[in-house]
This record gives structure tokens, sequence and C-alpha cells, in this order.
């Protein structure tokens, strides 16, 4: 083959590479062994408030999407069932605990979250934003598997608080949350 | 048994559910951008044209150790402390190449809360504080003791947010000419209702009479301010007096003070508008320390204090974030008005003598959750209040009013105005999302900048006349420029 050919066909080639490529098998999700539902509770504590309060919406939808994706259905838990609880109760054993006597589903997922203001740091308003979220079997949540993360958010205004910034967090915990189901389910399907 | 088991777990576990800990925050900004026009990459002068392709590298890191955390639902006292290293140099990136001479603790304070009262920071240290950033110029009009070491104490609850502080800033506004500088000052916000915020504040600083304290306020009597300019003080008393230079008049020693006020209008929440922040503030300087001139083998200090008080200046800023077609297209509009005037100074162009007003307007349109389309235009008008000051064409150095030379003149151009237009547009690759101020963002940029001044732009070209015998200066108005860069708040 004549050179000049082939340095004609070399961008053909490489092209036809990449999309090849892109027909390559993904690494799937890892999926419930069975469907099963899960007890969600996603909470937020207030720094100048006592009483334990929900997250933004938009973390719930996304933890409910995760739970889809994994043939996990999600079963919400009203806020007046736990909310009095999580305040005097602060610690994530107790939490997960009485999240799960207080349903009856296969698992219990608890997200708590705490967000701190740090500074004023370049023309935005630096926070921190805990988080310890916690994948139990519904009948044994003192075996519950643990995942603790901080999340840095940059909000753009003062009036911009704990809600928003957990908000702002949310792309952050929606992914360390799908690890930690991937660590659990994955562990259930191999036994 | 089964139901005693949050009781019991209740009793055993630890009371709170966080344990002493720290952070490390930061920002960046860094690129680079090729400059086939003599250009040292950046678009324009300054950000007056939108920070964006008009500012440099710049690095920050945030450091934060909670000594005793704060707890959630509870009143316990807590203490932190800060510490901030940030610079203007990058590896590769200026002509600095990243050296740590570049950067400096800019900011380190102890937090303090719920001491003495409870819901009240103390703090001692630096005391930065603004309102808030007209983002797209990375101006804060409002921002006060920037300057300060000293001590505050803040309430930040709820609707109400009261800072009040005092502290000496002599050390960063006078730097090795130190001198106590006293400040005091605060701030007030209100949010009225969720979508209306107001804020009013304001810094005042006195630097006192120290008879015997040379970097203390003092003037040298019966100095003219031309003389002064053109460095001919110690040369003009000589004429007067040819036989007792030596006599130059000692400095009177006097007291000096600056202030500023400021005030923001923040709303928004409803239809399109995310928000609007207003910004308006009034301030006037702390006078000049002394300058040196050297006549005859002998330096002279000349003490400026009431040659350089009058300086003041108006800003006035606003910016307006709007979702144009929600999760397609947003924008974000801005304004800034300066007036600069100093009422010592009428023959000579100067920063402290100036007018100026500036748009910038950007859009970003979202192909895809990470993929965006920025465009960005803005148009700036800067007027000299004492004549010409910018130079309009390459053989602008031999000219000045009317295109005659003058030596001896004060002008430094042939025009008395400059008028900047930039354009820029290219792709923004977003991981974190949708938002125009959705960072980190990796940013292919072109700019394109319109000028009346000629090479309006950092550059290497001749200043001086004897560089324009070796190096001929040549005209354009019109500059390129292609950037890859990234920001990042983290």
């Amino acid at each position: 083959m004549p050179t000049s050919l082939l340095r004609r066909l070399l961008p053909l080639l490489f092209f036809a590479l990449l999309m090849t490529s892109a027909c390559l098998p993904k690494a799937g999700l890892v999926q419930a062994p069975r469907p099963m539902s899960v007890a969600v509770v996603a909470a937020l504590e207030p720094l100048d408030k006592a009483q334990v309060v929900g997250v933004p919406d938009d973390l719930l939808v996304r933890i409910d999407s995760l739970l889809a994706a994994r043939d996990l259905t999600a079963v919400a838990v009203p806020i007046d069932t736990w909310s009095s609880a999580f305040t005097k109760g602060r610690t994530s054993r107790f939490r997960v605990a009485h999240v799960a006597l207080a349903t009856d589903t296969d698992l219990v997922l608890v997200i708590e979250t705490f967000a701190r203001y740090d500074s004023q740091l370049s023309g935005r308003y630096r926070w921190s934003v805990r988080v310890t979220a916690s994948l139990a079997p519904g009948d044994r949540p003192e075996d519950a598997v643990v995942r603790d993360f901080t999340v840095p958010v940059s909000l753009i205004y003062h009036h911009e608080k704990e809600a928003a910034a957990v908000g702002a967090a949310a792309p952050i915990i929606e992914r360390q949350v799908a690890r930690l189901l991937d660590q659990v389910l994955g562990g259930m399907s191999a036994e | 048994m089964k139901p005693l088991l949050p009781a019991l777990l209740l009793l055993i576990a630890p009371a709170t559910a966080h344990a002493v800990g720290g952070d490390v925050g930061g920002y960046l900004r860094l690129g680079t951008r090729p400059d086939f026009q003599g250009g040292d990459g950046r678009l324009g002068y300054w950000n007056l044209y939108g920070r964006l392709l008009n500012e440099g590298p710049w690095a920050t890191l945030d450091l934060r150790l909670d000594l005793l955390e704060q707890q959630p639902g509870t009143q316990a006292p807590w203490t932190s402390v800060h510490m901030r290293v940030e610079g203007g140099s990058l590896g590769n990136a200026d002509s600095g190449s990243g050296g740590l001479d570049a950067f400096r603790i800019s900011q380190a304070y102890v937090q303090a809360g719920n001491v003495l009262l409870d819901d009240v920071i103390w703090q001692v240290g630096t005391l930065d504080f603004y309102f808030g950033d007209l983002g797209l110029y990375d101006m804060r009009p409002t921002e006060i003791f920037y300057d300060t070491m000293g001590a505050s104490a803040m309430v930040d609850r709820g609707r109400v947010q009261l800072l009040l502080g005092a502290g000496d800033s002599g050390y960063n506004l006078k730097l090795d000419e130190y001198s106590t500088v006293l400040t005091g000052g605060g701030a007030l916000r209100l949010r009225l209702f969720d979508g209306l915020e107001l804020g009013i504040g304001g810094q005042a600083n006195y630097e006192p009479k120290v008879v015997g304290n040379r970097f203390a306020p003092h003037q040298t009597p019966d100095v003219d301010y031309q003389d002064w300019l053109r460095g001919q003080v110690v040369l003009r008393y000589a004429q007067q007096h040819p036989n007792n230079v030596l006599d130059f008049p000692n400095p009177v020693p006097t007291d000096a003070s600056s202030y500023k006020a400021m005030a923001y209008l923040g709303f928004g929440g409803f239809g399109p508008v995310i928000w609007n922040n207003a910004f308006l503030s009034y301030s006037k300087e702390l006078p000049q320390g002394s300058t040196t001139e050297t006549y005859d083998g002998v330096d002279y200090t000349i003490y400026v204090a009431s040659l350089t008080d009058q300086r003041t200046a108006l800003l006035i800023g606003d910016e307006i974030q709007l979702h144009i077609v929600p999760g397609v297209l947003d924008l974000v509009a801005s304004g800034l008005y300066g007036d600069h005037r100093d009422g010592d100074n009428n023959i000579a162009p100067s920063d402290y003598d100036r007018r100026y007003w500036s748009t910038v307007t950007r859009l970003q349109a979202y192909a895809t959750q990470t993929v965006h389309l920025l465009a960005e235009t803005s148009y700036a008008n800067e007027w000299s209040r004492n004549g010409n000051r910018y130079r309009e064409h390459a053989d602008s150095i031999f000219a000045n009013t009317g295109g005659v030379p003058d030596t001896l003149g004060l002008e430094t151009g042939d025009s008395d105005t400059r008028r900047t237009w930039q354009g820029k547009a290219g792709v923004v690759l977003s991981p974190m999302g949708r938002g125009v101020f959705t960072r980190p963002s990796l940013r292919l940029l072109y700019g394109l900048q319109y000028s009346n001044q000629n090479n309006a732009f950092g550059n290497s070209f001749v200043e001086t006349l004897d560089q324009y015998s070796d190096f001929q200066s040549v005209e354009q108005h019109w500059h390129h420029v292609v950037a890859i860069e990234t920001e990042a708040w983290f």
C-alpha cells in the first residue's frame, strides 16, 4: 500500500476507532439481587436551630433516581415521624435504628447533613457540607455501612444559607450515595 | 428487646457526631493566552471591561482548623483558626514563574462563638468584609476592613447581620513607613423579607499627629503642587534661596483621616430574576506620606499630607442574574460607574482624577449539562478630568494638545478619553453542571477588543524616545486573544 494512501486513511482509521470505542460495554450499575424497598430519610442539622429538618427536594429526587436505577423502591418516611427523635438523638447509629423500627422495609438509608459557613473567598461564600450516609438492612440496623465525607460549596449570595449549601452539594452527595449502594448491593449479590 | 435498641444506642453513643476537624478551601485561576500582537496575554488593561480575559493567574489557599467545633442545635462555645495564602503568579503562566515572593498571608484570624454572648462571633486578626461581589468585574465596591488588623463582633442570625469592628490599618496602608492608623466601623444588613435585602456600613480611619515620628503625617511648608509633580521642589527653593539650600524647611506635623461609606440593595427570586446586587460607596483616601528629591547630590524628603488629602471616589455598581430560558440560556448583566476626584490636583492627569462607566453582559447557553456556550460583550468609557492621558496614534509620543509637542507639559497623551469595546465567545466545559458561575469551568475562548487608544493592552512596545529610535512603534486598535483557561473554587 503506498505511503500516501496510508496517510490519507489514518484520520479515517482514527475516527472509526473512536466511533467503535463508543460501542464498548460500559461498567453496569450494581443491581439489587431482587426488588427491594428502602426507607429513605435525609436530614439537615441547622446550626442555629435545635430542630433537625429535611433537606431540599432536589436531593431527594436524585436519591430516588439512584434507587430506582438499582431496582430499589424508595419509601418516603414522613418528617414528623423522625424530626423530633433526630433532634434528641444525634448519633447515626441511633437514627438508623429509629428509622428501621419505624418502618418495615428491606433496607434503611439515612443521610445526615450539616452545613457550616467558612468564609468569604474571592467573592463567594464558602461552605463545607459534612455528610454521613448510612445504609442498613431493615431488620439489622446495627449492621449499617457508613460513608462520611465533606463537600466544599461556594455560594454566590449571602442569603443562601444551609439548605442552599446542601442543595449545591447534591451532585456530590448523589455520587457518594451511589457508591455506598453499589458497595452494599454488590456484597448482597455475592452472598 | 428490639424496641429498646434506639434508647440503648442513645445511652452508649457519644453526645455528638462531629469530631474536631478542619478544612482547606481555595481558588485557582490560570491559563494561557498566546498573543501575536505583542501583548502580554491580556485582552485589555483592566477588569473595567469584564474580568474575563483581562485578569492574570491567581491562586488562594484558605485554611481552617476547628479547635472547638460548632455543634448544631447547641449554644456551646466554639473556636477556629483561619489563614489565607494568596498570590498572582503560577508556573508557566506569567513572568513570575510561580515564585513564592508573589504570595502573601493576606488573612489570618481566630474566631470564637457563643463566648460571653450567645450567637456573637468574635474575631481577632484580619477583618475583611464585603456585602457582595460584582462577579463579572471581580470588584467589591462595598468592602471594608480589608486593610485592618483588629477585633470584631458579628451577629448573623435570621434576617439580621451586624458587624462592628476596630483596629489598626497602619501596616497595610503605610507598609514599611508604618504609623498608627486607628480604624473603626461596621456594617448592617437586613433581610426585610425573602427576596429583599438592604445594607449600610462604613469605615473611618484616623492617623494621629505624632511629633518626632518621621512616618506620621507631615507637610513640608510652601510646596507648590506643580513643582512637586515635576520633582522640582528643592530646585525651586534653591533658586529662591541660592545661599541657603541647606535651610530647606522642616516638615510640620499634622494629623490625617479617611473614610468609606457604603450601601447595598439586593433583591430577586421572582420571575426570571435570580438575584440583583446594587452597591454604592463613597470614600476619601488617606494622604500620602512623603517623596524624595535629590539636589546637588543630597536627598531631600518632601512631606505631602496637605497636597494629597482631597482624594475621593464614588463607585456605583449593579449586577443582575437572569434565567432567560430556564435550563437553556442564562444572562448576567453588570454596570459600573466611578468618579474619582483630587481636589488638590487641577493640572495633571491621574488615576485620582477620572470618571468612567462600563457595562458587561454575559450570555451562557447550555448545549448539554456539562458543555456550555459563552458570549460576553462590554463597553467602557474612561475620561481624564485633567486633560489628555491616552495615546491614540503610533506617533502620539510627539504630540499633546492639538498635536503640538510639549516636552514640559504634564499631559501624557493626545486624548482625554479612552473608549473600549470587547467581545468574547467560546466553549465552556462545566463538569458540575449548568450555571454562569458554576465552577470549575474549563474554557476555550476567543476575545476581540477595539479601543481608540493605540495598543490598549499590556505590551512591550516603545515607551520612550530612545526606544523609538530602535523599535518603530506600530498602530493597532484591534486586539485578538485566544485563551485556554480554567477557574475553580474548591
